[in-house]
C-alpha cells in the first residue's frame, strides 16, 4: 500500500465507523465495513475507476452505505416486516452504548470542561443536544430572548471547544 | 470556514443529526460534508460527546421550569433556596430511617421509558390476506405517529385474533407503558420475553423492568434487568448501570 493509499485509511476511516456505527449499532461490524469500503476505494483508485479527485467523498459513502445495505438484508432477512432499509439509523443515537465507547477519550475531556461552563449555559445545551430543542423553544422554556440563548449558546460552544482542544493537546490525542 | 460549514452551524445541523431531526437525505448530504471536512467531523465527535456527559450529568429537577417562565429567575433563586431547604429537611428525615432522600427521585428516573422504540411503517407480507397483521399494520401507523391512545386498541384486535404474534404484543406493552398504564402493559411484556426464541427478548426484559419501575415494585424490576445483562446485547451496559443506582438506593446507615 502506497502513502497515498495509507493516507486515504486516515483520512476517512473515522468517519465510516461513525456512520456504520450508527446504522449498524455493533463495532466489529462497524469496523469491518470501513475496512471493506477502503479496499474497495483504494482498488478503484488503482483501476483508475476515479477521475476527478472531487467525487471521492461521494464514492467512498456509497460503497459504505452499499456494505451496511447488505448487512442490513441479511440481519432482517428473516423478520416478517420488510425493514425499511435505514430504521436503524433513527434509533437513538447519542446515548447508545456503542456510541459511548466510541467516543470514550473525548468524553473524559468534555466531561472536565462541561463543568466549568454555568449551569445556565449547560442547561441551553443539554435541551440544545440531549432534546433535539431549537433555539426557539430553549428561548421560551427558559423565558429568555431567542438573541440571549443564541448568544449563550455560541459562547458556551465556543468555550467548550477551547478547552476541549486545550485538553485534548495536552493528553496528545 | 466555508459556506458548507456555516451553513452547518446556522442550521444547527450537527444538533440535529446527533437527535435524528435530519430527513435521511439531509442526514447524507451532511454525512458526506463530514468525509471532506475534518473540522465538521472533530465538531461533531465532541459535540456528540457532551451530549453524553450532559445526560449522564444531569439530574433532573423535580420541579418543572414553568414558573422561571412566568416569574423569572428572581423566583427561580428563591424557589431553589427554598427546594435547597426542604431538600435539607427530608434527607434528615430520611436519613434516620435508613433510605436515600434522592430514592424517588431515582425510581422516577430509572422508570422513565426515554425515546419509546421506534416503528417506522413498512410493507407488510400478506398483510392484506390476514385480518391481524392488517390491524397491526393499521395499529403501528398510529404508533409511530405518537397515537398511543388510538394504537392500543388496533392491537388488541390484533392480538385477540392472533395472540401469538410477537411484535403485536411487543407494541401493545409499550404503548400502554406509554399511556402510563403499567398494569395494562406488563402481561403483554411478560408474554414478550417467555417466548423463546424471539428477538424482543432484550428489549421486553428493559421495559418490563420501567414497567415494575412505574409500580414501584423494585424487587421485580430489579429481576429484569439482571435478565437484560444476562442477554449481554446493547441494553446490557444502561441495565447495569440502572442496577449499581438501585444498590446505591439500599443505603443503611451504621
Amino acid at each position: 500500500m502506497s502513502d497515498d493509499e495509507s493516507s486515504l485509511g486516515e483520512r476517512f476511516r473515522p468517519q465510516i465507523v461513525y456512520f456504520a456505527l450508527r446504522r449498524l449499532r455493533d463495532r466489529t461490524l462497524a469496523e469491518e465495513v470501513a475496512q471493506e469500503t477502503l479496499v474497495a476505494v483504494i482498488r478503484a483508485l488503482r483501476e483508475n475507476r476515479l477521475r476527478d479527485d472531487s467525487k471521492l467523498p461521494a464514492f467512498v459513502f456509497a460503497v459504505a452505505k452499499n456494505l451496511v445495505h447488505q448487512i442490513y438484508r441479511k440481519r432482517y432477512q428473516e423478520a416478517e416486516a420488510l425493514p425499511d432499509l435505514e430504521m436503524d439509523f433513527f434509533k437513538p443515537w447519542i446515548s447508545d452504548p456503542e456510541a459511548g465507547l466510541l467516543l470514550e477519550e473525548q468524553r473524559k475531556e468534555v466531561g472536565r470542561a462541561l463543568g466549568r461552563l454555568r449551569p445556565i449555559e449547560r442547561e441551553i445545551l443539554r435541551l440544545s443536544f440531549e432534546e433535539g430543542k431549537t433555539g426557539v423553544d430553549i428561548a421560551q422554556e427558559l423565558g429568555m430572548g431567542q438573541a440571549a440563548v443564541r448568544k449563550r449558546k455560541s459562547r458556551a460552544l465556543a468555550r467548550l471547544r477551547k478547552i476541549y482542544i486545550k485538553m485534548s493537546q495536552k493528553t496528545g490525542l | 470556514m466555508d459556506a458548507a460549514c456555516k451553513k452547518v452551524d446556522d442550521e444547527e445541523i450537527i444538533e440535529r443529526y446527533l437527535t435524528g431531526r435530519l430527513s435521511l437525505e439531509e442526514a447524507e448530504a451532511f454525512e458526506q460534508h463530514l468525509l471532506e471536512c475534518q473540522r465538521c467531523f472533530s465538531e461533531l465527535q465532541w459535540r456528540h460527546a457532551a451530549a453524553i456527559e450532559l445526560e449522564s450529568q444531569t439530574v433532573r429537577p423535580a420541579v418543572s421550569s414553568r414558573p422561571l417562565r412566568r416569574y423569572g429567575w428572581r423566583f427561580a433563586t428563591a424557589a431553589a433556596a427554598g427546594m435547597l431547604l426542604l431538600a435539607a429537611l427530608f434527607s434528615y428525615v430520611f436519613l434516620f430511617r435508613g433510605v436515600k432522600p434522592d430514592s424517588e427521585a431515582v425510581i422516577d428516573q430509572l422508570a422513565s421509558l426515554g425515546q419509546p422504540p421506534l416503528y417506522l411503517p413498512s410493507t407488510i407480507r400478506g398483510a392484506k390476506s390476514q385480518p391481524a397483521l392488517e390491524l397491526f399494520a393499521k395499529g403501528m401507523r398510529e404508533y409511530a405517529n405518537q397515537k398511543y391512545q388510538d394504537a392500543v386498541p388496533l392491537l388488541e384486535s390484533a392480538a385477540r385474533l392472533d395472540p401469538d404474534h410477537l411484535p403485536t404484543a411487543f407494541y401493545l406493552g409499550i404503548s400502554y407503558l406509554i399511556l402510563d398504564q403499567p398494569d395494562a402493559g406488563i402481561p403483554w411484556l411478560v408474554k414478550v420475553v417467555r417466548a423463546d426464541p424471539n428477538p424482543y427478548a432484550e428489549e421486553g426484559h428493559w421495559f418490563l423492568s420501567k414497567a415494575y419501575f412505574k409500580k414501584g415494585n423494585l424487587d421485580e424490576a430489579r429481576r429484569e434487568l439482571e435478565a437484560v445483562v444476562k442477554l449481554e446485547g446493547s441494553y446490557a451496559p444502561p441495565a447495569q448501570n440502572a442496577l449499581e443506582r438501585m444498590k446505591a438506593l439500599r443505603h443503611v446507615p451504621e
